[in-house]
C-alpha cells in the first residue's frame, strides 16, 4: 500500500462527484465553487450549526480531500468534519460510509504498513456498518463499491464492489440516466476483471459501451480494446 | 605513505578493466545480501504481524494457571466479569494499548445437518475483534456485527468441508463450563481466511454472548491486547506483570512470541538459510577477486620488479596491493549499497503478488526492506572479501625476486 495505493484512493474518490447524484447535499461542480462554499460554511460554523450544515460541510470537504487537494492536512480535516457530522446525523448512512471512505484514505499518509492496515480496516468497518444498517442506501453502496474497487487485491474487498454495484444496478436500473448506469456497468466489469472473471467483465463493458455516453462508455470501449 | 596511497589509487584507475570486474563481483555480493536480507526481514515482519493481527494479538491475559490446567477444569480458570472490569480499568491508563477485547475459546462439533466436524471456536466482541484481527479477510458474505445475535464467521476450509454458504445455518455443539453439553444454531454471515489454512479448516467465530449462552457462562477465557507498535510488547508485558503483582491480581500474561511456535521455527529456518547464502556469496566474491588479483600480479610482474629496483621494500609492495583492494572494496561496497537499496525499493514498488506460502491461505505482495544492519554488513563483507582475497596475491608479489621480475615475459 504505497504510491499505487495512493493513486487508487485518488481515483476512487474522484467518483465522489458522480456519487453526489444521490446525495441529499448538492456538491458544487468545480473546485473553486467547492472551496467558496466550504469557506462560507466554515465561517458560519459554530455551536449553533445545524445537522444539515454540518453534513453539507463534511460531504463537500470529503470531495475536496479526495479530489481537489489530496493532502494529509485536508484528509484529516475531512475526517474531523465527518466525525462531527455523523455524530449529529447518526442515522445518515451515506455520511457514515463517506466517513469510512475518508478514514481509508488516511492510510495513504500512515508511516507504517500496520497503521495503513488499521485505517483501511476502520474505514471498511464503517462502510460495512452503514450498509448493514441501510442495505438499500445507494450513496453508501457507491462509497463502499468504489472504495473496495480501489483497494489492493490482497485485502480481498473486491467481492464487496461486485455485490454493491450489482445491488445498485438491480435497484436503480435506468432511473438515474444513462451516464449513471454506464458508470455502474463499467465498475461491474472492473470488479469481474479484478476477480479474474474476464468473460463477465467483457459482457458488462459491452453493455456500458452500448449506452454511448461521453465518459464511461468510452472508458469501457478502451477496456474492450485492451 | 601518501605516495603509496596515491599510487594504489592510480593503479586501480589504470587497470580499469580489472578494477571493474572486481568491483562488479563486490557489487554482486552486496546487492545479493541487501536484497535477500531485506526480503527475509520483510517476510519475518509479515509473518509476525499476520500472526498477531489474525490470531494472537500482542499480549494475552489469562487467569493464572489457565494454560496449565484450563483444559482440565476450564470453569476454574475463566476470567470473570470483575476480572475483565479490573483489567479494562488498568488498560485504560496505558497509552500503548490500541485495542483490548475479550475472547471465549472452545472446542466443539459443528454440523450442517448431514455431517459434523470438530472445530476450534471463539466467542468474540465483533466490533473490537474486527479491528484487532485486521489480517482476517472476508472471502464471502459480510463481517460480523454485534446485532447479528446468532451470526458467525466460518473459516474457508471449514466452509468447504461442510459445503457451507453464506446464509446457511449450522449447529454448534460444545461442552459447557460446568462439564455438560449444549448446542446452539449459528447463521453463517461470512467466510473468512486467516494466515493459516490449517486453522481455517477448524475455525468458527461467533458473537460472545451467543457462545456464552452455549457454554452457560458469563466469563471469558482471555483478554487480547493489540498495542500501537509491536516493538512495545516486551516492555509492556514487564510493566503489566509488575502491575498485576503490585495489586496482587491473579493473572497471567503471555506475549505473542510465547504463544507461537510456528513463527520461531520459520525464523530459525530462514536464519540458517541466510547464513548459508552469505557463505556462498562470500566464497564467490572472494574467489573472483582473488582470481583477478592473481592475474594482476602476473600481468604486473615487471612493474613490481621495477618498483623494487627503485628501492621500495617488500612490505611496501604488500601495502600497495592491499591498499588497492581496500579501494576496490570501498568503491564496490558503496556502489553495492546504492544499487541494493534501489533494487529493494524498485521490487517493493512493483507490488508483485506472491502465491500463498505452504500452510497459508493468502498471497502477499513482495516487500523488500532496506535494513541498516544489512547495509553496513554488506559493506564490511565487501571490504573484508576484497582484502582477504588480495592477501595471497599481494604476498606473492612482495616475494618476487627483483632480477626474476625484471626478466619476466
Amino acid at each position: 500500500m504505497n504510491g499505487k495505493y495512493l493513486f487508487m484512493i485518488i481515483t476512487l474518490v474522484s467518483y465522489l462527484v458522480s456519487t453526489s447524484v444521490f446525495a441529499q447535499t448538492p456538491i458544487p461542480d468545480t473546485a473553486t465553487e467547492r472551496e467558496n462554499r466550504v469557506r462560507l460554511l466554515e465561517a458560519a460554523l459554530d455551536s449553533n450549526s445545524n445537522a444539515g450544515q454540518q453534513r453539507e460541510l463534511a460531504m463537500i470537504y470529503a470531495v475536496i480531500a479526495g479530489l481537489d487537494s489530496f493532502k494529509q492536512e485536508t484528509v484529516n480535516k475531512a475526517d474531523k468534519y465527518l466525525a462531527a457530522a455523523t455524530k449529529s446525523n447518526p442515522k445518515d448512512y451515506e455520511l457514515m460510509a463517506t466517513h469510512g471512505s475518508v478514514l481509508a484514505m488516511k492510510a495513504a499518509f500512515a508511516k507504517s504498513s500496520m497503521r495503513q492496515m488499521m485505517y483501511v480496516k476502520k474505514g471498511a468497518r464503517k462502510m460495512d456498518r452503514a450498509i448493514k444498517k441501510d442495505p438499500d442506501n445507494i450513496g453508501a453502496r457507491l462509497q463502499r463499491g468504489n472504495n473496495s474497487l480501489g483497494l489492493p487485491l490482497f485485502l480481498k474487498r473486491t467481492h464487496f464492489a461486485l455485490k454493491d454495484f450489482k445491488h445498485i444496478l438491480d435497484q436503480v436500473g435506468d432511473r438515474k440516466g444513462r451516464d449513471f448506469k454506464a458508470m455502474i456497468l463499467f465498475n461491474l466489469g472492473q470488479s469481474h476483471s479484478l476477480m479474474k472473471q474476464q468473460k463477465r467483465a467483457v459482457d458488462f463493458w459491452n453493455q456500458a459501451k452500448l449506452l454511448n455516453t461521453n465518459y464511461w462508455s468510452k472508458k469501457a470501449a478502451d477496456k474492450l480494446n485492451d | 605513505m601518501d605516495l603509496m596511497l596515491k599510487m594504489a589509487f592510480l593503479n586501480i584507475l589504470r587497470n580499469n578493466r580489472r578494477s571493474i570486474i572486481t568491483v562488479l563481483a563486490i557489487i554482486f555480493g552486496c546487492v545479493s545480501l541487501i536484497v535477500y536480507g531485506g526480503y527475509v526481514e520483510a517476510m519475518y515482519e509479515g509473518l509476525r504481524e499476520s500472526t498477531i493481527r489474525s490470531q494472537l494479538g500482542h499480549i494475552q491475559i489469562f487467569k493464572k494457571g489457565f494454560n496449565e490446567f484450563g483444559h482440565v477444569e476450564p470453569e476454574k480458570y475463566l476470567l470473570t466479569n470483575n476480572d475483565v472490569h479490573r483489567i479494562n480499568q488498568i488498560m485504560a491508563e496505558q497509552s500503548e494499548v490500541e485495542i483490548i477485547t475479550r475472547r471465549l475459546n472452545f472446542n466443539g462439533l459443528v454440523s450442517n445437518g448431514k455431517t459434523s466436524t470438530a472445530v476450534m471456536g471463539v466467542g468474540i466482541n465483533a466490533e473490537e475483534e474486527s479491528l484487532l484481527s485486521s489480517y482476517v479477510n472476508i472471502e464471502e458474505g459480510e463481517d460480523l456485527f454485534p446485532d447479528d445475535l446468532d451470526g458467525g464467521l466460518v473459516g474457508k476450509g471449514l466452509a468447504e468441508s461442510l459445503n457451507l454458504k453464506v446464509g446457511d445455518w449450522v449447529t454448534l455443539l460444545a461442552a459447557t463450563a460446568d462439564g455438560g453439553m449444549n448446542a446452539v444454531d449459528i447463521s453463517v454471515k461470512g467466510i473468512i481466511t486467516t494466515i493459516s489454512s490449517e486453522y481455517d479448516k477448524r475455525l468458527i467465530r461467533a458473537n460472545l454472548p451467543h457462545i456464552q449462552n452455549l457454554m452457560y457462562t458469563d466469563s471469558v477465557s482471555r483478554m487480547v491486547i493489540l498495542l500501537k507498535e509491536t516493538e512495545l510488547t516486551d516492555e509492556f508485558r514487564n510493566r503489566l506483570v509488575k502491575i498485576f503483582e503490585d495489586e496482587n491480581l491473579n493473572f497471567e500474561v503471555k506475549t505473542w512470541s510465547e504463544l507461537t511456535q510456528f513463527y520461531h521455527k520459520v525464523v530459525e529456518m530462514f536464519d540458517s538459510q541466510f547464513l548459508f547464502i552469505k557463505i556462498i556469496v562470500m566464497v564467490i566474491v572472494v574467489l573472483s577477486i582473488a582470481n583477478t588479483m592473481i592475474m594482476a600480479v602476473m600481468e604486473r610482474t615487471r612493474e613490481i620488479g621495477t618498483i623494487r629496483a627503485l628501492g621500495n621494500t617488500r612490505s611496501e609492495i604488500l601495502f600497495l596491493f592491499i591498499t588497492e583492494s581496500i579501494y576496490l572494496g570501498l568503491i564496490g561496497g558503496i556502489l553495492g549499497i546504492v544499487i541494493g537499496m534501489a533494487a529493494s525499493k524498485g521490487i517493493t514498488a512493483a507490488e508483485i503478488i506472491m502465491p500463498p506460502p505452504p500452510g497459508s491461505s493468502t498471497g502477499f505482495p513482495i516487500r523488500i526492506f532496506v535494513v541498516p544492519r544489512f547495509l553496513w554488513q554488506s559493506m564490511v563483507l565487501g571490504l573484508v572479501a576484497a582484502v582477504f582475497s588480495s592477501i595471497y596475491p599481494a604476498i606473492k608479489a612482495a616475494r618476487l625476486k627483483i632480477v626474476d621480475a625484471l626478466r619476466f615475459v
